[in-house]
C-alpha cells in the first residue's frame, strides 16, 4: 500500500511538473509574440539564419529551440545573432539551474539585503516590515513605536520588499506623522503597504548620473555570473527614468543603454517593448560616449558581493552612484532579465560558456 | 485550482497517516500500555471539538498517557502538530533557507554564537566570513586544534564530529584534512568547541549538554512553551535524543525535574550516566537564557514556533548552538502538549492558512 502510494505521488508530481513547466514556457513565448505584433517593422529570419541558430543550440543543449526570441530581438535591434537566448529557455531552464530555488526567497527579500552583506554599502533602511512585524534600524519594535519613530523622517522612499519591477515604489516626505504629498496619515500609509515593505533613505546621486534624469535615481544594472573559480560581468546597462518619474524601471517607461568596458554609454537607448534607437535622454543629454562616474568601482563591488551568495550563479544588481562617487547597492534581483534588446545578444561573449556550464546541473524548480 | 487543492489535501492526509503509523509503532514497543477510558476520550474530543471544530486521532494521547502515567487532554496529536499547526505557524517556503546552519551567524550577528572558522556553502569556502579557495582553506585550517565539524542542512545531530586538526591532518582518524573536507562534500561548517559551564558538564562531560527551549511568538510577545535539558549518553559527542540522549524538564527557576526520558521507550531515569541525581539540580544562567531566546525570536519574523538549543559556556554566558524550525514537543518529558499555552496557541494558529499544504 505504502509503495503504491509513493509511486502514485511521484508520478503525479512528474506529470504536474511537466505540465506546469510547459505552460510556463508557453506563457513566456506568448508575451514576446504579443510584443512582436506591436513592432512597427518585423524582420523574418532567413533559412540559413534559422539553421545557424538550431545548429548552435543542438551543439549546446542537444535539442532545437523555438525561434520567436531571435525573431523578436532581431526585429527590434536590427542585429542578428545566434547568441540570443529564448526567454522561456532562460526563465524555465537556465535560471532554476543556476539559482537554487528553495533559498532564493531570502535573497530577493529587500529587507534582508543589509543583513546578508553587512560590510557593503547598501541603501540605508529606516523601517522594515517583515511578515507584519516592524523593525526600526534593525531593532524589533511595536507598530505604535514604529509610527512615533518615523514621524519626522523627511524625504524617504517607500517600497514593497517582495515585489519587483519598481511596483509600489514611492518617494514621500513624512512630517509630523503625515505624508505631505497625499495628506494621508502615516498609519494609513503603513496599512496600505501591507505586511512586507520598507522605508529607506533617498539616495542623493552623483551629478553626472542626475544629469541623465534628475527626478529618478538612475542605476547601473549589472548582470553577473559566478563560475566555480571567478565572477564575470555578463552585461551592464544604465537605466534612465523618464522626466518626472521617480523609478527607472523599464516597465515604467525607463530607457536603457549599454555601457562599454570603460564605463562609456552606447549610441542608442531602448525603452519598453517597442521604442528603439533613442539618441538623447529626456533632459537632452547625448548618450553616445557619455562617461559614467566610478564605473570600475561599481564593477569591483558587484564581483565582491556576488561571492556572498553561494546558492546563486546568476544575479542582477542595481547600483546607484552617490555624490562623492561611491557605489551604493539599491536592489538585488535573483530573477534578472537579460536586456537582450539593448545588448543585441543573449549573454554576450559568455553565452556559450554559461549554457555549457549550466546545462548538466539539476533544475531546482521543475524537478 | 481544484486539482491543486485536492493534491494538497491528499498530500496532507498522507503526511498525517505516516505520523499516526509511527506512533502506532511506538505504542507496540511500550512495556506498559494504558488504554483511555470512555470519559477520558470524551474529554479530549470535547476539548478539540471546541478548539478546531473536529475530532482528532487519540493515538498520541494513548501513547503519552502510557509512557508518563499522567493523563491530560492537553497532549497534542503529533499528526495535528506536524501537518497542521507547524505549517500554519512557520512559513514553509522560507524554512529551507533559514535551516542552513551557515546562515546562523548572519541572521544573529551580534549575538553569542560559537566562533566559526570555516564554512562550505554550496561548494564555496569562506574562512571567517571571507571567501577563499579550497587550497587556501586547507592552508588556513591546518592547525585549528579541537573543533566541531557538522553538515549544515541535516538535523538530529547527524554527522557531527569532534575532530583534532594538527599539521594538516585529522589526529583521531589519521587522515589528511583534505579528505575530511571531501567526505563532508558541499555544505558544512567548522566551529570552535564550546567549553561548557562546570555544572553543565557535570551532567555528562563528553557532550555539550544544551538547554532546549521552545518559544512561540504572538505579536510582540514571546511565550516559552517548554524548556528541557538534553543530556548526552556517556561517550557520545551529541546530546540528541536519537543518539541516546536523555531529556529532563526544567522549572521556572532553572531546576531540573524528577525524571528523565530517553528514546521512545526508556522512562523514568533518575540519575545521569555520571551518577548525578536530577531532581532539583540547579542549572546556571537559566534566566539569562530565557531572556536571550526572547530577544532572538524577534529576528525570525516568518516563524512563530522555534526550538532553540542553548549551551552555557564556562563564564555562564548562554551560547546559541542551533535553532530548529520544525521542533518536536517533548510531550513525554513534559506530560502535556504545549503546557498552559496549549489552548491559546491552537486557537491563534487554527484560522491561518497552512503554508505547506495550502487550500484556496
Amino acid at each position: 500500500m505504502q509503495k503504491v502510494q509513493n509511486i502514485f505521488i511521484s508520478l503525479w508530481d512528474k506529470i504536474d511538473n511537466v505540465m506546469l513547466k510547459h505552460r510556463e514556457m508557453k506563457t513566456y513565448e506568448n508575451v514576446l509574440t504579443g510584443y512582436m505584433k506591436m513592432l512597427p517593422d518585423r524582420k523574418k529570419l532567413t533559412k540559413a539564419q534559422k539553421e545557424e541558430i538550431q545548429h548552435f543550440y543542438k551543439g549546446l543543449i542537444g535539442r532545437k529551440v523555438s525561434l520567436y526570441s531571435h525573431e523578436y530581438f532581431y526585429s527590434r535591434s536590427g542585429v542578428f545573432a545566434k547568441e540570443y537566448v529564448p526567454t522561456n529557455l532562460y526563465y524555465s531552464d537556465l535560471l532554476p539551474k543556476a539559482n537554487k530555488k528553495s533559498v532564493q526567497v531570502v535573497y530577493c527579500d529587500k529587507n534582508m539585503l543589509d543583513v546578508l552583506i553587512p560590510d557593503e554599502r547598501v541603501a540605508h533602511v529606516f523601517l522594515k516590515c517583515m511578515n507584519g512585524f516592524y523593525y526600526y534600524e534593525g531593532r524589533s519594535v511595536t507598530r505604535e513605536d514604529a509610527m512615533s519613530l518615523c514621524e519626522n523622517l523627511g524625504a524617504v522612499i517607500v517600497k514593497p520588499s517582495l515585489a519587483s519591477k519598481g511596483r509600489g515604489v514611492q518617494k514621500l516626505t513624512i512630517k509630523n506623522g503625515k505624508v505631505e504629498e497625499s495628506g494621508e496619515t502615516l498609519d494609513q500609509l503603513l496599512k496600505s503597504y501591507g505586511k512586507n515593505f520598507n522605508i529607506q533613505e533617498c539616495i542623493v546621486q552623483h551629478e553626472r548620473m542626475a544629469a541623465l534624469n534628475p527626478t529618478s535615481v538612475n542605476t547601473i544594472r549589472v548582470l553577473s555570473y559566478r563560475f566555480d573559480e571567478e565572477v564575470v560581468i555578463v552585461y551592464a546597462v544604465v537605466r534612465i527614468g523618464r522626466l518626472g518619474k521617480i523609478i527607472d524601471n523599464q516597465s515604467a517607461g525607463g530607457i536603457s543603454t549599454t555601457i562599454d568596458a570603460e564605463g562609456k554609454l552606447g549610441k542608442y537607448a531602448v525603452a519598453g517593448s517597442k521604442i528603439n534607437n533613442l539618441e538623447k535622454t529626456d533632459t537632452g543629454v547625448v548618450l553616445d560616449g557619455y562617461q559614467l562616474p566610478s564605473y570600475d568601482k561599481a564593477m569591483a563591488m558587484v564581483k565582491r558581493m556576488h561571492t556572498h551568495f553561494p546558492y546563486s550563479r546568476i544575479l542582477g544588481w542595481d547600483i546607484a552612484i552617490d555624490q562623492i562617487g561611491d557605489p551604493i547597492l539599491v536592489e538585488l534581483n535573483t530573477r534578472p532579465g537579460l536586456s537582450q534588446s539593448a545588448f543585441g545578444s543573449g549573454m554576450g561573449e559568455y553565452t556559450e560558456r554559461i549554457i555549457r556550464d549550466l546545462w548538466p546541473r539539476p533544475n531546482t524548480k521543475w524537478k | 485550482m481544484i486539482a491543486r487543492n485536492f493534491k494538497n489535501w491528499f498530500l496532507r492526509k498522507i503526511d498525517e497517516r505516516k505520523r499516526k503509523r509511527k506512533i502506532k509503532g511506538h505504542i507496540r514497543e511500550l512495556e506498559v500500555h494504558r488504554k483511555l477510558t470512555k470519559s477520558q476520550k470524551k474529554e479530549v474530543q470535547d476539548f478539540y471539538m471546541s478548539l478546531i471544530g473536529k475530532k482528532v486521532s487519540l493515538l498520541s494521547h494513548e501513547y503519552f498517557y502510557s509512557r508518563t502515567g499522567v493523563f491530560s487532554k492537553d497532549y497534542v496529536p503529533v499528526d495535528l502538530y506536524y501537518s497542521n499547526l507547524l505549517p500554519k505557524a512557520n512559513k514553509a517556503s522560507v524554512v529551507q533557507a533559514y535551516r542552513d546552519k551557515n546562515m546562523f551567524d548572519i541572521i544573529f550577528s551580534g549575538e553569542n554564537l560559537p566562533h566559526t572558522y570555516l564554512k562550505n556553502r554550496n561548494g564555496y569556502y569562506y574562512f571567517e566570513g571571507r571567501p577563499v579557495s579550497e587550497s587556501e582553506a586547507i592552508q588556513l585550517c591546518q592547525n585549528l586544534g579541537q573543533v566541531i565539524i557538522k553538515p549544515t542542512w541535516s538535523g538530529k545531530g547527524h554527522g557531527i564530529q569532534l575532530v583534532d586538526i594538527k599539521d594538516g591532518s585529522v589526529k583521531s582518524m589519521g587522515k589528511p584534512l583534505i579528505q575530511l573536507l571531501k567526505d563532508y562534500k558541499k555544505n558544512f561548517i567548522i566551529q570552535a568547541c564550546i567549553r561548557q559551564h562546570e555544572r553543565m558538564s557535570a551532567l555528562n562531560p563528553t557532550s555539550v549538554n544544551t538547554i532546549r527551549i521552545l518559544s512561540y511568538r504572538s505579536g510582540m510577545e514571546v511565550l516559552i512553551i517548554y524548556a528541557v535539558v538534553r543530556i548526552g549518553h556517556l561517550g557520545s559527542v551529541v546530546d540528541n535524543q536519537s543518539a541516546g540522549g536523555i531529556s529532563t524538564t526544567i522549572d521556572k527557576d532553572g531546576r531540573l525535574g524528577k525524571y528523565s526520558f530517553g528514546g521512545y521507550n526508556k522512562d523514568k531515569i533518575e540519575k545521569t550516566d555520571t551518577g548525578i541525581v536530577l531532581d532539583g539540580y540547579q542549572l546556571p544562567s537559566y534566566d539569562k537564557t530565557i531572556e536571550i531566546v526572547k530577544r532572538m525570536h524577534f529576528n525570525l519574523p516568518y516563524f512563530d514556533i522555534v526550538g532553540w538549543d542553548i549551551a552555557i559556556d564556562e563564564n555562564g554566558i548562554p551560547v546559541l548552538i542551533e535553532f530548529n524550525l520544525g521542533p518536536g514537543l517533548s510531550q513525554s518529558a513534559f506530560c502535556s502538549g504545549m503546557g498552559e499555552h496549549t489552548e491559546r496557541i491552537i486557537r491563534e494558529l487554527w484560522p491561518r492558512q497552512n503554508s505547506k499544504y495550502p487550500i484556496r
